[in-house]
């Protein structure tokens, strides 16, 4: 429970989504609660992306509400991070860590206010915290793939949000990189953030995260990942083409060729 | 320089010059933002669907004063993002393909309009055709006061937005969740770019005015990693490019002045690809050069090390005198692309190894390391086998590609790597210590 009595940090209600005359998302119920991490699965095209779109309020549903802290409408500034998926961002883009970092801090600002010096320091704290300190000026072109995910983590830090939400954060990485990354997600939910974050990797559910949702146009099944994730249900959601192995409650996929 | 007075004694002149320079500056400002937001062409198709907005403000109007023009450009160029838009969103068309329809068929429908007026002999038509080259020269006063106060708002809406502009620029997604106003900002700079595209239209014309946007923008990021900084460089290309071209233009046998300030623009383009900081040809090459350098001194230090090695020498073995190699049996044995003269002048230079000359002309020479020479070659010899053996155990290269691989990457290992696969064959002694090669030699 959050510090204002709220139980649900997020909460969706019959939410459908379309494009073109194609329903991606149809009557999606789900809810966060604050606090807690929630996992979001399903087979590409599933709708995982466009349900944080919808969050976010860049895509609106044609049916269905979405409460972010109990309010619909735009969320209130600076109360949402956003980390989109890795090939939507100019990677190539002339900024430097401290740079991006910095953007976080727009969030509660007018635009006629300039950078403080609190907003610079809010931003080198929040650097410091990912342990990114030492490529702090350096572009972020630069960076690997783990590092640059930490900065993007690093600006919804700075910006001090209740909320993120992460579309594919560990694709791509590496296992120390994925390891790092899910360890500094799992310290900021202590602190009592609500976490959203897509993933193709079921192994890393349990561990890290309380609850999952799994997405395949609706929702085919959700609630603690131990208890969920179970070969029929994982077939369920991601077709035939899957064979799903449990040993120990451990979930792993591998995908026929 | 006796042309200065003379170029800036003429108030006609002025004028045009001002106009020129302050239109560049203001395209170099927005296209920067333009094309980091990846618009680069969207410049080109709204240069092209401005022709028609001006042709009928002149059949509405009569006159060729600046300001009807303009408003006809951005009104048509308003039409033409309108048309693209409702394109890409009720059919299964493209962005690039309706882009591509939507330039030519404003464009064709520009030029029959221009035609017609050019036809229809009414008064004071002539010269509208310099909206399709662009003629500077042709810049009046009047003109000169509306570039000037269009670039200057275009460039304080840069500066009051600039933060906005950065994240809508760099990640659009993460802005909309941080509760910014994305999608009208992008409406915001594509407007900006219709009018910064429209007011130079009678300098530099319809056909070449993207160019001036893009290419100060291009030409300033060979320099810097830095948004500010871009944005002040591009601002600064395209005032040159503006003013160069104008003055070459003036003096020249009437050329069109649009031509000559892109090709200005252009060659301050090729300097900066050529000799910028941040990723410039020259600075490739050197780059190159001084990596493929050290290669081969690290390869022929390698060399003289394994010879060392056959002869008795090097790890655990008792002090083995360093003997004189003849420099033919270096060559046959050394690795990589073999060694030049400049490689061994080096060595020696740096007093890594001494070069005995027999005392025939023309005869062998011999090649000893010094002891400063040893214990660089081993030091060399030790990273190329650490990580010759990590390629073998813990990546499963196979075999007889380990030495090639290696030689790829070892010459750029870092120390704390280094160290790291010491620690990983607990070969971590008190003297450094060479584990044997992982392949016959």
């Amino acid at each position: 429970m959050s510090s204002n009595g709220l139980v649900n940090c997020i909460e969706v209600e019959g939410v459908t989504v379309s494009f073109d005359g194609r329903t991606v998302l149809q009557d999606i119920h789900w809810s966060v609660p604050c606090g807690s991490a929630a996992g979001i699965i399903g087979p590409n095209g599933g709708g995982k992306s466009t349900l944080l779109r919808t969050l976010i309020g860049t895509v609106r549903p044609d049916k269905g509400t979405v409460r972010i802290m109990g309010r619909t409408g735009r969320p209130s500034p600076g109360l949402l991070s956003y980390v989109p998926q890795n090939e939507e961002i100019a990677w190539h883009f002339p900024v430097s860590v401290f740079d991006v970092v910095l953007q976080g801090r727009l969030g509660k600002k007018k635009w006629w206010e300039r950078i403080s010096p609190e907003d610079r320091e809010a931003a080198m704290a929040a650097i410091r915290r990912v342990r990114l300190e030492e490529h702090a000026f350096r572009p972020i072109g630069d960076l690997s793939g783990g590092q640059r995910q930490r900065a993007l983590l690093a600006r919804a830090v700075a910006q001090d949000a209740q909320i993120i939400l992460l579309d594919e954060p560990a694709t791509g990485l590496d296992a120390t990189a994925q390891h790092d990354l899910l360890e500094i997600l799992d310290e900021m939910r202590d602190e009592g953030k609500t976490i959203v974050a897509t993933t193709h990797d079921l192994d890393c559910l349990t561990d890290h995260f309380d609850s999952v949702l799994c997405l395949r146009g609706r929702v085919v099944c959700q609630g603690v990942p131990r208890e969920t994730l179970t070969p029929e249900t994982l077939s369920l959601v991601f077709g035939r083409h899957v064979a799903v192995f449990t040993e120990q409650g451990e979930v792993t996929m591998i995908e026929h060729t | 320089m006796e042309w200065v007075p003379i170029l800036l004694g003429d108030a006609n002149v002025r004028w045009v010059l001002a106009g020129t320079l302050l239109l560049g500056i203001s395209s170099g400002v927005l296209g920067t933002f333009a094309m980091l937001r990846r618009r680069s062409l969207m410049g080109d198709v709204l240069a092209h669907t401005a022709l028609p907005g001006v042709a009928v403000a002149f059949l509405l109007t009569q006159t060729k004063s600046v300001l009807p023009l303009l408003a006809g450009a951005v009104v048509a160029g308003l039409i033409g993002t309108w048309c693209i838009d409702v394109v890409t969103r009720n059919s299964r068309i493209k962005e690039d393909t309706a882009q591509a329809m939507v330039l030519s068929v404003f464009f064709g429908l520009g030029i029959v309009l221009l035609t017609y007026i050019a036809q229809s002999g009414a008064a004071g038509q002539s010269g509208l055709n310099r909206f399709l080259f662009g003629q500077a020269a042709s810049l009046v006063g009047s003109d000169v006061r509306v570039i000037a106060a269009a670039a200057a708002v275009l460039t304080l809406l840069i500066v009051l937005f600039y933060k906005e502009f950065k994240v809508l620029t760099f990640d659009p997604g993460f802005g909309a969740g941080m509760g910014l106003n994305i999608r009208g900002l992008d409406r915001l700079l594509m407007l900006m770019v219709v009018v910064g595209v429209s007011i130079g239209l009678q300098a530099v014309g319809v056909v070449l005015m993207a160019a001036l946007l893009v290419t100060p923008a291009a030409a300033a990021r060979y320099w810097t990693d830095r948004l500010g900084v871009m944005l002040v460089l591009a601002g600064a290309f395209g005032g040159l490019a503006g003013a160069a071209g104008t003055v070459i233009s003036l003096f020249g046998p009437r050329l069109a002045t649009g031509p000559l300030i892109v090709l200005s623009a252009t060659a301050v383009f090729l300097a900066s690809l050529a000799l910028g900081l941040r990723g410039g040809l020259v600075q490739k090459a050197w780059r190159h050069l001084r990596v493929r350098r050290r290669v081969a001194l690290e390869n022929l230090l390698r060399t003289l090390y394994e010879a060392y090695e056959r002869a008795g020498g090097g790890q655990g073995a008792s002090r083995v005198p360093l003997q004189p190699i003849p420099e033919t049996r270096v060559r046959q044995e050394g690795t990589g692309s073999g060694i030049s003269r400049g490689t061994l002048r080096t060595l020696e230079r740096r007093g890594l190894v001494n070069v005995h000359r027999s005392g025939v002309p023309g005869g062998e020479r011999f090649i000893v390391l010094t002891a400063q020479g040893l214990s660089q070659a081993q030091a060399v010899t030790r990273r190329h086998r650490l990580w010759e053996m990590y390629l073998m155990y813990e990546a499963d290269f196979r075999f007889d590609h380990v030495d090639r691989d290696a030689d790829d990457i070892e010459h750029h290992l870092p120390p704390e790597v280094v160290a790291e696969l010491e620690r990983r064959w607990q070969r971590e002694r008190a003297e450094p210590a060479v584990p044997p090669s992982v392949h016959p030699l």
